[in-house]
């Protein structure tokens, strides 16, 4: 078997490459063709890997913010795209729940900064209890004024560390900067308690209580309801899967649209170069079938030039992406660009529909009368 | 004539050009293994009508052509394709050479085609087939470099590589000098006498003639003379 399979080989390996030879014919078109299947790799690269990196931001925070349960008003189940208020000394009832080893208030103010005169995008504030440290974004002790910023929004604009940022006329000084909380749209900011509940305005509110649990986690979540049911009490895995289906649910099908319609182009210019050989070419596809090729030989044939084209162009798409990608981050610092094994999906399903495409010059290929060749 | 490898019986073949045109009207003819059969006449008087027939490229409208007892009318369209493949050989008179491919790759294209994939040593074919036309030592050329005459040998060899039992040419010294021609004309003359193929020509060139067993002579879809 295995010599059978060596002796197969060595003759595949010797087959005249007739498909990469035609391709090749018309180098123009080859590249013009590769290019615009690099531009639709890289495309779909991006929008990708912009979600992925979104849906990280977006959720990264709440999986490593230290707490097991959050508690948020009924009907409120994520931090990004709902509101939540409650009572900010509910913290210490929930203190006192058999299994809580500690519970405290998060308040969260949307707002834009100021910086030199000039407004920033708008922050996500998030004010923690610095005691239980529940909800802080790293393991920085914040002093009253203090605030530590996403590194993503302070490098655009060139903040450091010392500097100043003013947000509701009450200036903070910047003490440290924090990862993974850059939701694209919007990055993070977090300051002590007092002063986020300062900026709120409004007294004994919070937005979320953050639990931190000994033991069983679903039993004291239980035991929470119980003793305040006019709540919503969400395990952390719970709260993380509410955060990622809203995501999907927002911004997915945008991402799918956008993808669907760019594999769609990149589909049609493969189709396009193969269409269009295939009348170029004629002669050579009337001698084949004079000589004896069938049908299904020129299916090969053109599924072949196919699948080169696409491959070459998923091979330049990459090569294209892993230049361009530190330029970008470099000129759009929130953007957030997160590449994941399962993106390499793209490019059988780039050769899948190469494979498609091939389908076009079918009708043409048919058509083509083997006594042509008889024609001068 | 009862050993005739190829046996066309009343052929006629009608196109549709805004009425029907008949282009081959009731042609019989047999060719033997080993002879090489001249058809003659002016344009448009059916004689590249009625090689494609013979070679299976065209189905007739009326009559038969069998090869080797078998009918190609009746013939599915793949089991023709494999009869074009393994039992005959065209040459034309542009050649018809794959100029994205080698001379050795355009020669080694139909010997793969007609070898399905079997681990035979290809290159052996293929060589001998462009030794036998002296076209061996322009085996890694690219064809667009090659002259007319060169092209010829090569289109020659294409057509012999899979030791087919019939040669059709269309024109074979249409598109060459007299010295090129000459060698194109020696070459099927050698491959019917030598081989035992039976090689039908359709041409203007008189100087075949000379090397022709038989020469047909075609007018309006009709053979007028048998010489």
């Amino acid at each position: 078997m295995n010599g059978r399979a060596a002796r197969v080989n060595a003759y595949t390996r010797s087959m005249v490459p007739l498909a990469r030879r035609l391709l090749f014919r018309n180098r123009g078109g080859f590249l013009v063709t590769v290019a615009g299947v690099a531009a639709t790799v890289s495309l779909l690269l991006f929008l990708f890997a912009v979600h992925a990196g979104v849906r990280d931001g977006s959720t990264r925070y709440v999986r490593t913010a230290g707490v097991d349960i959050w508690i948020a008003q009924k009907g409120s189940d994520n931090i990004i795209k709902s509101s939540s208020f409650v009572p900010a000394s509910l913290a210490g009832r929930v203190a006192g729940i058999d299994g809580v080893a500690a519970a405290s208030p998060l308040v969260r103010v949307i707002s834009k900064g100021e910086i030199r005169g000039r407004h920033t995008s708008t922050l996500f504030l998030f004010g923690f209890d610095p005691a239980t440290r529940l909800g802080a974004p790293n393991d920085m002790t914040l002093k009253p004024g203090e605030i530590v910023l996403d590194e993503s929004f302070a490098r655009k604009y060139q903040l450091r560390i010392g500097d100043s940022l003013t947000i509701q006329r009450r200036a903070f000084r910047i003490a440290g900067l924090s990862q993974g909380t850059n939701a694209l749209l919007s990055q993070f900011g977090f300051v002590r308690f007092e002063d986020g509940a300062a900026i709120l305005g409004i007294q004994d509110t919070a937005s979320f209580i953050l639990v931190k649990t000994r033991g069983d986690r679903a039993a004291v979540a239980r035991r929470i309801r119980e003793a305040v049911p006019d709540v919503a009490v969400h395990e952390a895995d719970d709260f993380t899967r509410y955060h990622d289906e809203e995501l999907d649910s927002g911004v997915l099908p945008v991402f799918f649209g956008l993808a669907a319609f760019g594999a769609a182009v990149g589909g049609l210019i493969v189709a396009l170069m193969l269409y269009s050989s295939a009348l170029e070419r004629r002669d050579d596809y009337a001698t084949l079938k004079a000589l004896g090729a069938g049908q299904r030989y020129l299916l090969r044939l053109v599924v072949g030039q196919s699948l080169l084209v696409t491959m070459a162009g998923c091979i330049a798409g990459i090569l294209f992406m892993c230049a361009i990608t530190p330029l970008l981050l470099r000129a759009i610092p929130t953007l957030v660009l997160l590449y994941l094994p399962r993106h390499a999906l793209i490019f059988p399903a780039a050769l899948a529909i190469g494979a498609l495409a091939a389908i076009a010059p079918l009708r043409v290929l048919r058509r083509i009368y083997p006594g042509e060749v008889f024609r001068a | 004539m009862s050993d005739a490898l190829i046996t066309a019986r009343d052929l006629v073949k009608e196109y549709d050009a805004g009425g029907v045109f008949r282009a081959v009207d009731g042609v019989s003819l047999d060719v033997q293994r080993g002879e090489m059969v001249l058809i003659i006449g002016p344009n448009g008087s059916g004689k590249t009508t009625l090689l494609s027939m013979l070679g299976g490229l065209v189905r007739p409208t009326h009559g038969s052509v069998s090869v080797d007892g078998r009918a190609l009318q009746e013939m599915p369209e793949r089991e023709l394709e494999l009869f074009r493949l393994h039992r005959v050989g065209f040459v034309f008179q542009t050649f018809r050479l794959i100029d994205a491919l080698s001379v050795r790759e355009n020669v080694q294209l139909v010997v793969e085609m007609a070898r399905d994939g079997r681990p035979e040593p290809v290159q052996t074919t293929v060589d001998r087939a462009l030794e036998r036309v002296g076209a061996l030592h322009l085996a890694s050329r690219n064809t667009r470099a090659l002259s007319g005459g060169e092209k010829q040998r090569v289109a020659i060899a294409r057509a012999l590589a899979n030791d087919p039992a019939i040669l059709l040419a269309d024109e074979p010294t249409g598109s060459l000098d007299s010295a090129a021609g000459e060698a194109a004309i020696a070459l099927l003359h050698d491959a019917a006498r030598n081989d035992n193929r039976a090689v039908v020509i359709v041409s203007h060139d008189t100087r075949i003639a000379q090397h022709a067993d038989r020469v047909v002579r075609m007018l309006d879809g009709c053979v007028s003379t048998r010489m």
